[in-house]
């Protein structure tokens, strides 16, 4: 654009002269640089409550969308704290490989304990690969590992589940005491996993799993029941803890005494009928 | 819900996938079917749950099940009790748990996918051509799915039928209701 005489005599206008502008600029670009990383991590703290609170399908949703917050904000301004954040959006989603790149970039844009989170996912997806390949002794040992010395809690509880996975496949080719031996192992592992966090509802499904396993039906209903009041990580998981106590329920009116089984049925009764249930052996979600 | 007005709405729903999906396609219908029994649910975003399919299909449950809880998940169901028979008075573990493996996602934990891929099967008590052909119609529905969410107004159209679902009206009705009726609708239109 042409300037006038006027403007060519009085030279270009001082930088004074674009001050507020400048300022508003700025202020908006970090404003928006900030309200979107700050989105992300409203986002992920709503699913996390919902996965606390067993709502877990949404939670799902929250958490892919968390995902797509940070992606936007991490094309404009990727940071250590940004990679961080999706990395654990991405584990929460199950997406490992993805995952370890997210914290290894966020280790090398300088957060320290996203280093060791990377090695813990990096492994863990070394096991799942080598499980899947046939390698089970060794994918187990690498679990072992992960629930010893992991700090990522997460890798942790995964390893958990996995590792009391394999080892039951072991129970159809020992013998009995081996079986006890190898049952009394993995209830172990998971107590320990419960001593260091025993609001966790998938260790509580999994000790209802195993106490099964061992024909204590009374003790495996109590877990199986806190971990569906407690919450657990998917549907899935939900359904199967269902099937639980239903059989549990079943095993036990086969073999408890008269008295026993109508003490333990008035307990059972209050259960169903808190959750809901159409019957004794018909949750919600349960075809008709 | 008024049989006519669901009818009309599956044929005109049907009509508006195949685009999406090839001729004889196995995965047409189960993705039908779980749609709208999600959106019924209202649990998560239609495109979530199709996503999540995959994952879903590997539960990350403890697959290595208790030797009573398989007996008993055999014993307690009139159709695979029929199925099973032999198995079931040999006590062979072995058969009965491989079985178990395909059968527990469909029959056991209910997945509204699989319920409709294997319908045909369930509906005539063909449990063990249900195992037989697992993997390979399963494998054949998720690659179909691929290639159809691959094209963008997929998802479109798909919520925009959720959407129409949800507003025939089904509050008065439960799940297992919606669910049954959708159920033998489904098998008219097959």
């Amino acid at each position: 654009m042409a300037l006038t005489e006027k403007e060519k005599r009085q030279g270009p206008a001082p930088v004074t002269f674009y001050w507020p502008g400048i300022v508003l600029l700025i202020l908006f670009l970090f404003g928006s640089c900030a309200s979107s990383l700050q989105e992300a991590k409203t986002t992920f703290a709503q699913a996390q409550i919902l996965d606390r609170s067993f709502k877990t399908e949404q939670a799902a949703g929250l958490y892919k969308k968390t995902l797509e917050e940070i992606n936007r904000e991490i094309r404009k301004k990727p940071s250590a704290q940004a990679y961080l954040l999706k990395g654990q959006v991405e584990v929460k989603l199950e997406k490992w490989p993805e995952a370890e790149d997210s914290f290894r970039l966020a280790a090398s844009l300088g957060d320290e304990k996203a280093g060791s989170w990377a090695k813990e996912v990096s492994l863990y997806g070394l096991a799942l690969s080598l499980e899947q390949r046939g390698f089970g002794q060794s994918s187990a040992r690498l679990y072992d590992l992960l629930i010893e010395k992991g700090e990522f809690s997460p890798v942790v509880m995964a390893s958990v589940g996995k590792l009391v996975d394999y080892q039951l496949k072991t129970l159809d080719e020992v013998s009995s005491s081996q079986k006890d031996k190898i049952l009394s192992g993995s209830i172990k592992t998971v107590e320990k996993a419960l001593a260091d966090d025993p609001a966790c509802g998938y260790y509580h499904y999994l000790l209802g799993q195993l106490l099964g396993h061992q024909k204590k039906y009374v003790e495996s209903f109590e877990e199986a029941a806190i971990a569906r009041e407690l919450g657990l990580p998917s549907e899935k998981i939900l359904r199967d803890n269902d099937n639980q106590i239903i059989f549990c329920y079943q095993q036990l009116k086969q073999s408890m005494s008269q008295d026993d089984f109508e003490r333990f049925y008035k307990g059972y009764n209050s259960w169903v009928k808190k959750w809901g249930w159409a019957d004794e052996i018909t949750p919600d979600w349960k075809r008709r | 819900m008024e049989e006519k007005k669901l009818v009309s709405f599956l044929q005109q729903t049907k009509k508006i996938l195949s685009d999406f999906f090839p001729l004889n396609s196995v995965a047409l219908f189960p993705l039908m079917y779980s749609s709208l029994v999600w959106a019924l649910n209202r649990k998560a975003e239609i495109k979530t749950k199709v996503l999540e399919l995959e994952v879903w299909l590997d539960p990350d449950i403890l697959k290595n099940k208790a030797d009573e809880f398989v007996l008993n998940f055999f014993e307690s169901r009139p159709g695979l009790r029929e199925a099973y028979a032999e198995e079931l008075s040999k006590k062979d573990l072995k058969g009965l748990k491989a079985a178990f493996k395909f059968l527990y996602p469909v029959v056991g934990l209910e997945d509204p996918f699989l319920e409709n891929l294997f319908s045909l099967e369930l509906r005539e008590g063909n449990y063990r051509r249900l195992g037989d052909d697992f993997e390979s119609r399963l494998s054949r529905a998720l690659s179909e799915i691929q290639a159809a969410r691959a094209r963008p107004e997929f998802w479109k159209r798909l919520k925009t039928i959720c959407g129409e679902f949800l507003n025939l009206g089904w509050s008065l009705m439960t799940e297992a209701e919606v669910r049954k009726q959708l159920r033998e609708l489904f098998s008219s239109l097959e």
